[in-house]
């Protein structure tokens, strides 16, 4: 077991958060600190004119696959003149949450981690850059840290992913013990099953944690909202659903920041789960550079959407157009509005092949409760991934059940090509250390103790 | 005043102190190691073998650091095997049985051969000390002699008690005396002492046992010795031979349990879990129908036989009845019966890595008195605290192994952080990098620190020296050669090849083994030993492991490298709990690393320390600048 370690913060690594209040806002600025700051960069920042200490440079954050994210102002402050006396950058990029968030992933993508609350005013104490009151404040990193302790410690007296994940827990530690036990009681009489039926045991460990793992598909909506992006092509009444969704006194919707980049966003709430739509600008084939921007912006946002709401205009023909916007939002979940039905109609469901449609007019408000409903249809789908009432809400759990997995997996397929049992401990140990991250802490002791509890060891 | 000085005296000439006082009188520093009685230096006080898992690990280290355990027990080795050798090699490990006799005989010669190094027969009553630093020993004879440090090993001896049955008295080892006055010196010195419990089986006379009934279990053919410095061959005297317990004799235990004085509330203090007595294996182990037994020969000269799995403190004629019940040993004579003994031990939180004890400086405390187990164990504190008694005299900073440099670093950390409830013995389980802690490279783990310190003569430096040049050529004909496929290795096990590979991308598949390369002419190498194969070969074969362990060792070395300075406040740390300040303040962890391994201690917690750590050192920095 790699006692203790786990619980020092590492002041080597680069570590990167967003460091503007979290929602909407004009400019968002993400800080990147530590020795790997240039070297990201120069790897994902693309300018005119090389970084240069305390210049702001105009430039496009790319991201690992080399797709442009945002327009950006990348600042470069070198060690040891900045915040936090080690080499910074910071990124100011358009206050949209989801694109800030994009930036910090290609970040992390790159070898940096997200910085743990207070941590750039930890690093600026420990690099000399305050004097000793101002580092009181620094007071806030502890602080933090005990705070999301007792969440940890609250939600596990709630005991639901504790209760969730002992089962698993308990059948792994099983299994290291019987293993340990090979190794250092080889020369008392310990049957140890052979290597398959060791990795067989696996199996339903794993297919446990896969299930409580899958919950975050739904636990994600929870925590983060539905993402729904409103598409169809121009005219069709887009924006006046979107008004209409997101409720009458939010109809004046021009004036919130964001919409230079023809990507409006709103949230309600549905059953409990908040929903964010995007409205976008209308997808057409164009020639006219500024629209085609519109439309490329238009087409990221469906992929970063949960589900898509196609508007069609009910009192017109199916055309091209309508078809080519449906083949866009094909391969993902969907909702067919037929908006204007307080009009004349003059398009027949027929057209639509089948596809489950709804009849709105975004006017008088007629059907939007059948859209509601066919967006609560999606979420229930969602929640039948959930077995119980619990559920896998935060990012980090998830990261460390998928990281469990993963090592179990590996331990799994070693054990059929058996490698020796002590390196395939490596495996499993890590797997327990990442369940130990979510349930409570086992050490060494706790293995040893089960050894002896299940064999008669000793002379 | 005093009759007589010296640098460093050691107290207890069992397997802690005969390490100990050698490894101070090779750094050069007058040494006397007192004993009650001159005859028994080295005793095998329970079972006549070193070594094992993990145990044979703390061997091969001592032996690389200069210590002497692992030469005794190859010259007075009587068979020897390599356990394990079904799995990697980083839990390999070589055991052997020992000629009790002989390793007294050997273990003395070497020591009376040692410079500096005086043996002394006297019973030590007491330990002088003054204004928190020892100043000498108090013989029961009267007389006084001055030292600035002092080991102490007293293993079972410190108000030693023995159970058999019903019956109790004080004893150190049966037929020899406890240290009873010695114990009263150590309560009163304020140190948290405890009760620890342990036991040793009934021995035999060979002349009564048919030995034709068990399974003979025989030696390796060719024996791995302990020692890198073995260098004549070793020979396999004896056999080891192996039978079980049944039901029958289960059910006396049960009926007699009772009379049992660990049942009956007589015995208080904890014995090991994993060396239990034979009726904790029937009560706990309820349905296991039958217990290991295996019959361990004494030595070659004695007729004694050791029943290894038979450890209890039943009555005598229970034992007997047990005895008489078992295939082959119907007619047994027992030539000492099996026993249990309760003596005290000194939490080890009351020392300091370098096993000096906090509270008095100068006194270092090894072996079982630190609660541990084992005569490995043992040997490597007293290595450990000899090293360091002699680097306080001459002014050294004292010697301490990383958890991941060594077993013995791991087994000190354990004990100095977390302290122990019951005597505490080596697993490999408790090695978080052991595929870096091998017995192949303990050598080049340990010997340069072993030659920095003084201990490793000019002899053994110079075939280390050897081996790691014949090592570095292994290891470079490896990455360079190429091989001929048409070569009668490849023909012959039908692999083909597109073009010529390299040994080092042969050697990665799992089923080709360097060592079937040199012997079958594939790689010419020079005369090689197997270990020098087997370091080369592991470190090619788990190249991905070892990397992936190697990173874990980086972040321990940062944390280690943390220092927390021995004069901080935890009670006046604003954000500590008053639970983990006191944890904090009786630990008094070294660095960041140490402190998180302390039971309890929360991540918050520990960045509240370093946190204020970091701000004293802005503070002093701010001073200085001023100044």
């Amino acid at each position: 077991m790699r006692e203790g370690l786990h619980k020092i913060v590492s002041l080597d690594e680069t570590i990167v958060a967003i460091s503007t209040p979290l929602g909407r806002s004009g400019i968002g600025v993400v800080r990147i600190s530590g020795r790997d700051a240039l070297c990201l960069g120069k790897k994902f920042l693309k300018t005119k004119s090389p970084l240069e200490h305390r210049r702001a440079i105009v430039g496009i954050w790319h991201d690992d696959r080399g797709q442009s994210i945002d327009d950006v102002i990348g600042t470069f402050f070198q060690a040891p003149h900045s915040y936090t006396g080690e080499d910074v950058l910071e990124i100011s990029a358009h206050g949209n949450p989801m694109i800030l968030g994009r930036i910090v992933a290609t970040v992390c993508g790159g070898g940096a981690r997200p910085a743990a609350p207070g941590e750039f005013s930890l690093r600026a104490v420990a690099n000399g850059k305050m004097d000793l009151i101002q580092a009181e404040a620094v007071r806030e990193f502890i602080d933090a840290q005990t705070e999301r302790q007792a969440e940890v410690a609250r939600r596990q007296m709630a005991g639901s992913l504790s209760n969730r994940l002992r089962p698993a827990k308990e059948k792994l530690i099983d299994s290291i013990a019987r293993l340990e036990a090979g190794i250092d009681f080889a020369e008392d009489d310990v049957e140890v099953p052979d290597d398959g039926a060791i990795a067989k045991e696996f199996d339903p460990i794993i297919e446990s944690l896969e299930e409580v793992q899958k919950t975050y598909g739904y636990g994600r909506l929870l925590a983060e909202g539905l993402r729904v992006a409103i598409l169809g092509k121009p005219n069709v009444g887009k924006s006046s659903l979107f008004n209409r969704l997101v409720g009458a006194e939010r109809a004046i919707v021009s004036e919130i920041p964001g919409t230079t980049r023809d990507v409006l966003t709103e949230a309600v709430e549905i059953d409990g789960i908040p929903l964010r739509f995007f409205d976008t600008a209308g997808v057409r084939e164009t020639l006219n550079p500024i629209e085609k921007i519109g439309v490329i912006r238009a087409f990221e946002t469906l992929s970063e959407a949960n589900m898509a709401v196609i508007v069609l205009d009910g009192s017109m023909a199916l055309d091209d157009e309508d078809r080519q916007v449906l083949s866009h939002a094909a391969g993902m979940p969907h909702v067919i509005v037929i908006n204007k039905c307080d009009l004349p109609e003059a398009m027949t469901s027929s057209s639509l092949n089948g596809s489950v449609s709804v009849r709105v007019s975004a006017k008088t408000g007629a059907g939007i409760s059948c859209l509601s409903d066919a967006i609560r249809g999606f979420l229930l789908e969602r929640q039948s991934d959930v077995a119980d009432d619990f559920v896998l809400t935060n990012m980090r759990q998830n990261e460390v059940m998928l990281r469990a997995i993963g090592a179990l997996r590996e331990g799994s397929s070693a054990l059929r090509d058996h490698v020796p049992h002590e390196m395939v401990l490596l495996n499993l140990y890590d797997a327990l250390s990442a369940l130990g991250e979510l349930t409570g802490e086992v050490v060494t002791e706790d293995i040893l103790a089960r050894i002896f509890s299940t064999f008669c060891i000793g002379k | 005043m005093y009759d007589e000085k010296y640098d460093v005296v050691v107290i207890g000439a069992g397997h802690a102190g005969c390490e100990a006082a050698h490894a101070a009188a090779r750094m050069g520093l007058a040494t006397a190691l007192y004993t009650m009685n001159a005859d028994l230096i080295a005793q095998m006080s329970c079972n006549p073998a070193v070594g094992g898992i993990a145990k044979g690990h703390l061997v091969r280290e001592i032996d690389a650091l200069g210590g002497i355990m692992g030469l005794v027990a190859d010259q007075a080795g009587i068979q020897f095997r390599l356990l394990n050798t079904s799995r990697g090699p980083a839990v390999w490990s070589p055991r052997a049985q020992e000629d009790k006799a002989g390793y007294r005989h050997v273990m003395r010669g070497i020591l009376e051969q040692t410079p500096n190094l005086f043996i002394k027969q006297a019973e030590v009553t007491e330990i002088v000390f003054a204004d928190g630093r020892v100043t000498g020993i108090e013989l029961l004879d009267g007389r006084r002699v001055q030292s600035q440090t002092v080991v102490l090993t007293t293993g079972t001896f410190l108000n030693g008690l023995i159970h058999i049955g019903e019956k109790q008295f004080p004893a150190g080892r049966n037929g020899e005396p406890a240290s009873i006055a010695l114990a009263s010196c150590i309560r009163a010195a304020g140190f948290n002492w405890g009760r620890l419990k342990t036991g040793t089986p009934p021995r035999l006379d060979r002349r009564t046992v048919d030995l034709s009934v068990f399974e003979p279990q025989y030696g390796d053919s060719n024996p791995t010795p302990f020692s890198f410095r073995t260098s004549t061959s070793l020979e396999n005297k004896i056999c080891c031979y192996v039978t079980h317990t049944d039901e029958k004799i289960h059910d006396v235990i049960r009926r007699n349990m009772g009379r049992s004085p660990l049942y009956s509330g007589q015995i208080q203090g904890i014995g090991p879990r994993y060396c239990p007595s034979i009726e904790d294996k029937v009560v706990k182990f309820r349905d296991k129908d039958r217990h290991q037994i295996v019959l361990e020969p004494e030595g070659v000269d004695t007729h004694e036989i050791y029943v290894n799995g038979m450890s209890t403190s039943l009555p005598i004629d229970v034992q007997r009845e047990i005895l008489s019940k078992m295939k082959g040993l119907e007619s047994a004579q027992m030539i000492r019966p099996g026993y249990a003994i309760e003596y005290d031990f000194v939490q080890p939180t009351d020392l300091s890595p370098s096993l000096e004890t906090k509270k008095i400086r100068g006194l270092f405390l090894a072996g079982q008195i630190n609660g541990t187990t084992g005569y490995e164990e043992a040997a490597g504190q007293g290595l450990m605290a000899g090293i360091n008694a002699g680097l306080k005299v001459t002014g050294g900073e004292p010697l301490m192994l990383g958890r991941g440099d060594a077993y013995i670093g791991i087994m000190i950390d354990d004990l100095v952080t977390k302290g122990t409830n019951e005597p505490y013995r080596m697993f490999t389980s408790r090695a978080e990098f052991r595929l870096n802690l091998r017995i192949d490279n303990a050598d080049t783990r340990l010997t340069p620190i072993g030659r920095r310190v003084g201990l490793v003569t000019d002899r053994h430096w110079d075939a280390f020296v050897e081996r790691q040049g014949r090592l570095g050529r292994l290891r470079q004909a490896i990455q360079e050669t190429r091989v001929d496929t048409a070569h009668s290795f490849f023909l012959s096990r039908s692999l083909e090849f597109r073009d010529r590979p390299g040994i080092a991308s042969l050697l990665r598949r799992p089923e080709i083994r360097l060592e079937e390369l040199i012997r079958e002419g594939v790689l010419a190498t020079e005369v090689l030993r197997r270990e020098d194969i087997v370091s080369a070969e592991t470190d090619i074969k788990y190249e991905g492991y070892l990397k992936q362990q190697d990173k874990e060792v980086e972040k321990l070395r940062k944390a280690e490298a943390k220092r927390l300075p021995d004069d901080l406040d935890y009670s006046r740390m604003p954000g500590l709990s008053r639970e983990v300040a006191e944890k904090l303040t009786r630990v008094r962890p070294q660095s960041i690393a140490q402190a998180s391994r302390i039971p309890g201690i929360t991540p918050a917690s520990l960045s509240i320390v370093l946190f204020h750590v970091e701000m004293l050192r802005i503070r002093s920095h701010s001073e200085s600048a001023v100044q």
